[in-house]
């Protein structure tokens, strides 16, 4: 009959664990990255009895109810696909992010931009074909010329500035993962501490897995479950967290790593890395970024490295397969400024657009004489000529003895003040593509090796060319990104409804064990009542 | 599949978003009236739309330099009319110069006065202007530097042979009147792009359309003959043969001669008047021509013009009909969806218990 009471006492217990476990996940209904847990009930061992009535054994008795496991719930598969379909889509959202502020300041399906002015341009080239020897019409040349400039201008500037806050972000993400890698390194400690003690860590589980999730948006990232509860996270195969220890990536400008006969390497305070031999193709990192010097549009940019011991090895493109890391580096590098694919490159494709057009149009105005008469020997879109062809823009101005004087704007072959022959011509140019000999200069004069992009087009369509390329671009990353996170959304739904709370559930549950400890200290009283009885028996 | 709290909310939320998301997107199209707002919202559509805006605008200035041309046409064409009826005026003064016997000394000077100045006329017809360019002038339609520039002169030769630009043919008349053996002449500057290999555009020419250019003033040659080149300091200047013809009947009647009589090659007066006229019909028919071809072009680019404006509406800008009732139905849709989530997520089992 104590007996009976151990079991009561074993059930209430039970029960009470129970209920705190239902009160814990109705706690958290809300709490981000939360699995639900479930107390798992299970019997006690139970005892054999000895038989006094002969030969018959009616077997084991019960001895009550433990609770054996606080299970989490949790499925590793949706989980690892979650961060696989996570990264992805952070791949495209980062790009896509990118691409809406630079489609914005690039609107060219707007009455303003690249577009309008080089149609402007080319109306005031037209107009001055018609009145040549009005001076009204050669200041609209003038100025429409200043706004083509101008126009080319402000499209580099927004791609350089655009790059500068890319890298910006890059760098904030790279101290945000090894934050992220530090917490995970720490939470590995607590965890196989715990499991060591045979305890099941399920909130310290559940910090690190939302750790990993959040990690997932930065990179691609491969989870590998050691015996001790500790995971070792990698990243394209490189080790980044490994057990209580973390690989930091470093974000490093190119300018900084110095080349030493070949070799390359990087000094920050006291300490020197090597980049492991073998790895930097071309002096570039990532195929892209020049390292040892200069950036040619914005100065310096940073390049992404993991260390290993006293070396760092590139984090490029080998293993970066997605993640807002990898969209970053490719927006930066490859869409914005240096890659040759259709809708990629902008900077370096407008620059050699820009380039090829302005040197055309210099040498036919050299053919042309001003309306006094005198030959025209001056470049009308002066730059530097040490500076390359892949980022003059910055450098362009007018010839400024016609911007003070358009006068000597030759808009005529003779010189004429009705000879507008010249400025027709090089109107002519708005649909001429840019290879074309121009009548006033023969294949000797005007023979560019132009690159493929602007083979077989005019300025204007090049531009047209390129807008919809990369238009194309845009659209086809926005169909990813939605059809990623459509997946991710249902992958989250499918991961919330094993690991979420149900509140109705819970209150089953709160139902459920409250009745089973009702019952329990039922028996304690029965039992009680049993013992009374017995005790005071020989009282009567 | 399980069915939680938070996957309700977490859905909830999802389907909010997706519907708020159209829902904007309508908004912007309703009030920008474009359907496009971006290029990446139909790449192909905007590659077409900046392909249409760019050629509107070529075939707008093609329009204008018709405009430009055809109004310059017209006003030369109005010049030649006026030259014309001043000839058809010489023609009488020949008739009454040349038909009677019966005019005196005096009567015959008096005619040959009223030929000088409807030659001054003339003239000053032949050097009109329109938007401050000469309507007659090749190459050089203007000469900034010179205000008092004209393409067409007066010239007098004197009896020893030097040359004295003047004003006006009176004037002329006055000094040949003072020096019996000095003449005067009408003498024209001409200046054509020579230089330029393709002989449309010896004159100013403007694009039309697509490589097609048109002359912007009238070669002057292509009107009027000239009778010969007289070089004055260095220059060539051509002389105008209608006012050597002009000259020739002033000279006969002040002398005291016949305009009815024939010349060496046995024509009268009159049959070189009647020869200036049909120049002149056959100048002033051929501009018209042309005024005509730039019309039928301009109407032309009119109906294109309005093609391409369709086509580029169709594309860019939004069927507002459609749109707002698309708008209506994501408005509606917005709406039943709160009600719903406005019902489900407050219910719970405790309630009940």
């Amino acid at each position: 009959m104590i007996w009976s009471l151990e079991i009561a006492k074993r059930s209430l217990q039970a029960q009470m664990l129970a209920l705190d476990v239902t009160s814990h996940n109705i706690a958290n209904v809300n709490t981000p990255g939360y699995s639900r847990q479930e107390a798992v009930f299970r019997p006690t061992q139970p005892y054999g009895i000895v038989s006094w009535l002969g030969s018959i054994n009616p077997g084991q008795v019960g001895t009550g109810v433990q609770i054996s496991n606080i299970r989490r719930l949790r499925n590793d598969f949706v989980d690892m696909n979650y961060r696989n379909v996570t990264s992805e889509g952070s791949y495209y959202s980062a790009k896509d992010q990118i691409y809406g502020i630079l489609e914005s300041s690039i609107n060219e399906i707007k009455d303003s931009g690249l577009q309008k002015a080089l149609i402007s341009f080319f109306d005031a080239w037209h107009e001055g074909s018609v009145s040549p020897e009005d001076p009204t019409v050669r200041r609209i040349i003038v100025g429409q010329s200043q706004n083509l400039i101008d126009a080319f201008k402000y499209v580099q500037n927004q791609l350089v500035s655009t790059r500068s806050d890319v890298d910006f972000q890059l760098v904030n993400s790279v101290a945000r993962i090894n934050d992220i890698g530090k917490e995970v390194a720490k939470l590995n400690e607590q965890i196989s501490l715990s499991v060591s003690e045979g305890q099941q860590p399920n909130d310290l589980l559940d910090q690190r897995d939302s750790l990993l999730d959040e990690l997932s948006q930065y990179v691609n990232i491969q989870k590998v479950v050691l015996p001790t509860g500790s995971v070792s996270v990698f990243i394209g195969g490189l080790s980044f967290v490994d057990d209580r220890k973390v690989n930091e990536i470093k974000a490093i400008d190119n300018d900084r790593i110095t080349n030493t006969g070949g070799n390359y390497e990087y000094t920050e305070g006291l300490s020197t890395y090597n980049v492991l031999p073998g790895l930097i193709v071309d002096g570039k990192w990532n195929g892209n970024v020049t390292l040892g010097a200069e950036d040619v549009y914005n100065g310096h940019v940073a390049t992404l490295w993991i260390t290993m011991g006293n070396s760092i090895v590139p984090l490029d493109e080998r293993h970066l397969t997605s993640g807002k890391l990898k969209g970053l580096v490719e927006m930066r590098d490859d869409v914005i400024a240096y890659g040759d694919e259709p809708g990629r490159g902008l900077l370096a494709k407008i620059n050699e657009m820009a380039y090829y057009f302005f040197s055309k149009v210099n040498l036919m105005l050299k053919e042309g004489k001003d309306i006094e008469g005198n030959p025209y020997s001056s470049d009308f879109f002066a730059w530097n000529s040490l500076v390359p062809s892949h980022n003059i823009i910055p450098a362009v101005t007018l010839d400024p003895a016609v911007v003070s004087d358009p006068t000597k704007l030759p808009l005529g072959i003779t010189g004429l003040p009705g000879d507008g022959s010249l400025a027709l011509l090089i109107a002519q140019e708005q649909n001429n593509a840019l290879e074309t000999v121009p009548e006033v200069l023969n294949s000797t004069q005007w023979n560019p090796t132009l690159p493929g992009f602007l083979k077989g087009q005019s300025v204007s369509q090049c531009w047209r060319t390129l807008i919809a390329e990369w238009s194309s671009d845009i659209s086809r990353n926005r169909a990813f990104m939605e059809g990623t996170n459509n997946v991710k959304n249902e992958l989250m739904l499918l991961r919330t409804s094993e690991s979420g709370v149900n509140l109705d559930e819970e209150a089953v549950n709160l139902i459920r064990f409250q009745k089973g400890y009702a019952m329990a200290a039922r028996i304690v009283s029965v039992v009680d009542g049993m013992l009374d009885l017995i005790i005071n028996m020989g009282a009567r | 599949m399980r069915i939680t709290t938070a996957y309700q909310y977490e859905r909830s939320v999802q389907t909010l978003q997706t519907v708020l998301g159209r829902l904007t997107q309508l908004q912007d199209q309703l009030s920008t009236l474009k359907q496009i707002q971006r290029p990446s919202d139909a790449p192909l559509d905007s590659a077409l739309v900046m392909n249409w805006k760019a050629y509107s605008t070529q075939v707008e200035r093609w329009q204008n330099n018709i405009k430009e041309v055809e109004n310059r046409y017209s006003y030369t064409e109005q010049n030649l009319t006026h030259i014309k009826d001043l000839m058809l005026n010489v023609r009488d003064l020949v008739i009454r110069g040349g038909g009677s016997d019966a005019l005196g000394p005096e009567e015959k000077i008096a005619v040959s006065r009223q030929l000088v100045q409807q030659a001054d006329e003339m003239l000053s017809s032949l050097n009109a202007k329109y938007a401050g360019r000469f309507v007659l002038a090749n190459a050089q339609v203007t000469k900034p530097e010179d205000p008092a520039w004209k393409p067409f002169k007066v010239l007098v030769q004197d009896s020893g042979g030097n040359f004295t630009f003047v004003d006006t043919i009176s004037q002329a008349e006055d000094m040949v009147q003072e020096d019996s053996g000095s003449k005067w002449m009408v003498v024209f500057e001409p200046k054509t792009f020579d230089e330029m290999n393709d002989p449309s555009r010896r004159s100013v020419s403007v694009e039309i359309g697509s490589n097609s250019i048109i002359p912007q003033v009238l070669a002057v040659e292509d009107y009027f003959k000239f009778s010969g080149v007289v070089n004055v300091d260095g220059i060539n200047y051509h002389r105008v043969d209608m006012f050597d013809k002009l000259y020739n009947f002033s000279e006969t009647l002040r002398s005291g001669g016949s305009l009815a009589a024939a010349d060496s090659s046995g024509r009268t007066a009159l049959d070189y008047t009647d020869e200036i006229l049909d120049g002149l019909t056959d100048a002033i028919a051929s501009i018209g021509a042309r005024v005509q071809r730039l019309n039928s072009l301009d109407d032309f680019y009119k109906s294109v013009s309005t093609n391409v404006e369709a086509l580029r509406s169709s594309y860019e800008d939004a069927d507002l009909a459609r749109t707002y009732v698309e708008y209506t139905k994501f408005h509606t849709s917005y709406q039943s969806l709160l009600r719903v989530i406005a019902s489900i997520t407050p219910m719970s089992l405790v309630d009940y218990l």
